[in-house]
Formats: structure tokens, C-alpha cells, sequence
């Protein structure tokens, strides 16, 4: 095994039960999955436990790659259907929730106002603010960097909703910004 | 316009290409898009300050996913322990020897001279007789320890120790915890599997137990409708 297998090189050992390659994968995409997991479902246990099962799945079921998609791609789909079904059993799933109220306004407090001056702090803390649904495709395309096809992929929506759905998530940040007393300029 | 949907035909130039600004700015977007991002931008100099605030909103992304840290080392250990002790796909492994002697076969008869097709006879009866080899040696062989190829319980007992109890179909949406967490509530343990058709064979912890318990447990079992989809008496 060399650094320059390729994704799809492993995924073909480990369904010949390699688990070496099994673990060259998970080194590859363990932390970038638990991150993806991670700000899907908030909670440090179960994206961990969503992590190792989607690594477990493949282990087991490897041969069913078909190699239409990317690794990356293919394993970001099993953890978001896994967790949205994880979700879903606990009835604390839901996409329309829009989180922008509960961007705190803490302007009594000198330190927070002081970093509200901090263009980037307020950027990462209106990211928080956003939507499931919108801050999902904001780190699809800007931290996972997929294409507009394989995020369509993930998401299971047609690429020009993808395209849509991120251009009001941007929007929806420009607004977000404002509350915090910052005009981006656009839209 | 309703909620996130839009008619594209709607959007002007410039809201298209700034549709494009993220991808454009990650480089996953196709040469024909960044093309015409580049264009616009040639004659909108104006055009590079939204290019910018997609910049910003990258780094703020990455940064907000950075923060979240690593997965714990204990989930990590547990993982691969979980890697170590999970039974091979039995299925898999001698679907995987069988393709290769499947294949010797098939290049036999593509060149049909009459020794290679004596000889196709004696492979094929071959096959039969190694894979019935590997699936003993699969059963029988002790734990290896590497995991590649050997068949290993999951409780790292020497196979037969237990006497297969049932046959079970996990829920395609079972999760590991939750199958764990309804075999520990009746003592049972996977023996074996998952088969070809992905049944796991399974037994229970304690031997003496009477056949009347046992019947009582598989019930018990059987009723676990979240995590196992069905249960056969074991032949």
C-alpha cells in the first residue's frame, strides 16, 4: 500500500477484507466526517458513534461501491442518512429550524462587544445562526469543498437547488451580519 | 420565488455568477463556470469584492469547522477494536476466492482446446471441493489476530465453543449500539456471519439454559422490531 492508493484503490482492498486499507480510509476521512456529523446532529457522543458506524459499514459492505461517486462523497451520504434517521427516531430533527434568534446579543458585556467589531468573529457566529438546511450546504461547498453535484448528491436535491439553496444561505448570513450591526454590502 | 427555490430564468447575470462564487473560490467548479466567472469579472471590476466575501465566509467555514475538534481517542480505539473483533464477511471472503477460480474457469473455456476443457472439468470440481475447504478452515481456523483473513468471533472464543442458538436479520438501520444493547439484554452474542444473504448466527452466553428459556428469549429477541428484523431457529 502506497501514500498514492487512491480512495477507490482502498475502498477495493478493504472488500477484499484489507483492513489496513480500512484504516488508511479512516485516516483519510475520520475527522472530516466526525466534523460533518458533528454539525449535523450537536452532540460530541453521537457523531462520534454515527462516525464509527458509517466506518463499520463500509467495512462490511465495501464491495457495494459502486464508484460512481467519490469516497468522500459516498461516506459524507451514509452519515447524513444515518444521522437524520438517528435524529428522526428522537423526533429532534428538523430542517425549517431557524436558529438566527438564538444568536446572542450580549452588549453589555465589553469583551463581546469588542469582537462584535471583529468582522470574522461575527461572520463564524452568524454561521452558527443559520438554518439546519443552510448552514449543512454553507459547509458542504466551503469546508468539505464539494462540487455542486456531489452536494446534490449528499443532499439528495437537484444541482440547482444546490445553487439556490446556498445563494439564500449567504443572504440569509448578509442579514444575520446586520443584526450584529455589520453591512457586507450585498446583496 | 417560493422558500429556497428560484426560477433561474428570473436571476439576473450577475446573480448567476454570484451563484457560482462559492465554487469558484473552493475550485470545484467546472472549467465552463469558472470561465465565465472569470469574464464577468474582467468587465465588472467591481465584481472581486463579492469574490472576496466568499473568501471570508470559506475562512470563517473552516475555521467554525476546525473548532470542533477530533474525534475522541477513546471512539477511535473503539472503532478499530470494533474493526478487530467484527466477524469477516464470510460471504464476501469466499465470494472473493470464488471470483478468482470462477475466472480461471471462464478463461479455460475461451480457449477451448480439448486438454483445457478436461481440465475446466477437474477445475470446476475443484471449486466446489475448496471452497468447501475455505469455509471449514473459515470456521474451524483460530483466531488469527491480524483479522485479514481468518474468521474470528466477536468474543474471541475459539469457534464452536457456543452452539448456534438462531439465525438473525439486523434492521438496515440498526446501529451497532443498538444491536450490542438488545443481544447484552438476553446474553446473547454473534457466533458467526453475517452470511451471503447477511444473517448473523448467534448463541447464548449461558449452555444450560433449558429449551423452553431459550424459546423464551428468541421470542424476547423477535420482538426487538427496531434492531432485528428476523429470527430462525438455528439447524
Amino acid at each position: 500500500m502506497t501514500l498514492d492508493d487512491t480512495d477507490a484503490d482502498l475502498i477495493a482492498r478493504v472488500a477484499a477484507l484489507d483492513q489496513l486499507a480500512l484504516r488508511t480510509l479512516i485516516g483519510r476521512h475520520q475527522v472530516r466526517l466526525y466534523r460533518f456529523l458533528m454539525r449535523l446532529v450537536r452532540d460530541e457522543a453521537m457523531a462520534e458513534e454515527l462516525t464509527n458506524e458509517v466506518f463499520m459499514e463500509v467495512w462490511r459492505n465495501a464491495s457495494r461501491y459502486e464508484g460512481r461517486s467519490q469516497v468522500g462523497t459516498w461516506l459524507l451520504s451514509i452519515g447524513r442518512n444515518r444521522a437524520i434517521s438517528r435524529l428522526r427516531k428522537r423526533r429532534e430533527f428538523s430542517w425549517d429550524e431557524d436558529a438566527a434568534a438564538e444568536i446572542v446579543d450580549d452588549d453589555d458585556d465589553p469583551e463581546v462587544t469588542a469582537q462584535k467589531r471583529d468582522k470574522a468573529a461575527a461572520l463564524r457566529r452568524c454561521l452558527e445562526g443559520l438554518s439546519n438546511e443552510h448552514r449543512e450546504i454553507v459547509d458542504l461547498v466551503y469546508y468539505q469543498e464539494k462540487s455542486v453535484g456531489e452536494v446534490a448528491e449528499i443532499v439528495g436535491i437537484p444541482e440547482n437547488t444546490v445553487k439556490t439553496r446556498l445563494f439564500y444561505a449567504r443572504k440569509k448570513l448578509s442579514e444575520l451580519m446586520q443584526t450584529q450591526g455589520i453591512d457586507r454590502g450585498w446583496p | 420565488m417560493t422558500g429556497n427555490t428560484i426560477e433561474m430564468t428570473q436571476l439576473t447575470e450577475r446573480e448567476e455568477v454570484e451563484m457560482l462564487v462559492p465554487f469558484y473560490v473552493t475550485g470545484r467548479i467546472s472549467q465552463e463556470d469558472a470561465a465565465r466567472v472569470d469574464a464577468y469579472l474582467r468587465r465588472n471590476p467591481d465584481f472581486a469584492e463579492h469574490i472576496e466575501l466568499a473568501r471570508d465566509e470559506r475562512m470563517a467555514t473552516v475555521s467554525v469547522n476546525e473548532a470542533l475538534g477530533f474525534p475522541s481517542a477513546r471512539a477511535t480505539d473503539s472503532l478499530f477494536e470494533a474493526i478487530d473483533t467484527q466477524t469477516p464477511p464470510l460471504g464476501a471472503t469466499a465470494r472473493a476466492k470464488t471470483r478468482g477460480l470462477i475466472a480461471a474457469i471462464r478463461e479455460f473455456f475461451t480457449a477451448p482446446t480439448p486438454q483445457a476443457v478436461r481440465y475446466a472439468g477437474i477445475a470446476a470440481a475443484a471449486v466446489v471441493m475448496i471452497q468447501a475447504g475455505v469455509i471449514t478452515s473459515m470456521m474451524n481456523q483460530p483466531q488469527s489476530g491480524n483479522g485479514d483473513t481468518g474468521y474470528q468471533t466477536a468474543s474471541g472464543q475459539q469457534p464452536g465453543a457456543l452452539t448456534p442458538a438462531a439465525l438473525i436479520l439486523f434492521q438496515d438501520g440498526a446501529t451497532l449500539s443498538d444491536m450490542t444493547r438488545a443481544l447484552n439484554r438476553y446474553g446473547a452474542r454473534i457466533v458467526e456471519g453475517p452470511t451471503a444473504d447477511g444473517f448473523y448466527r448467534l448463541s447464548f452466553a449461558d449452555e444450560g439454559l433449558s429449551a423452553a428459556d431459550k424459546k423464551t428469549k428468541l421470542a424476547a429477541l423477535k420482538a426487538e422490531k427496531d434492531v432485528i428484523k428476523v429470527v430462525l431457529p438455528a439447524r
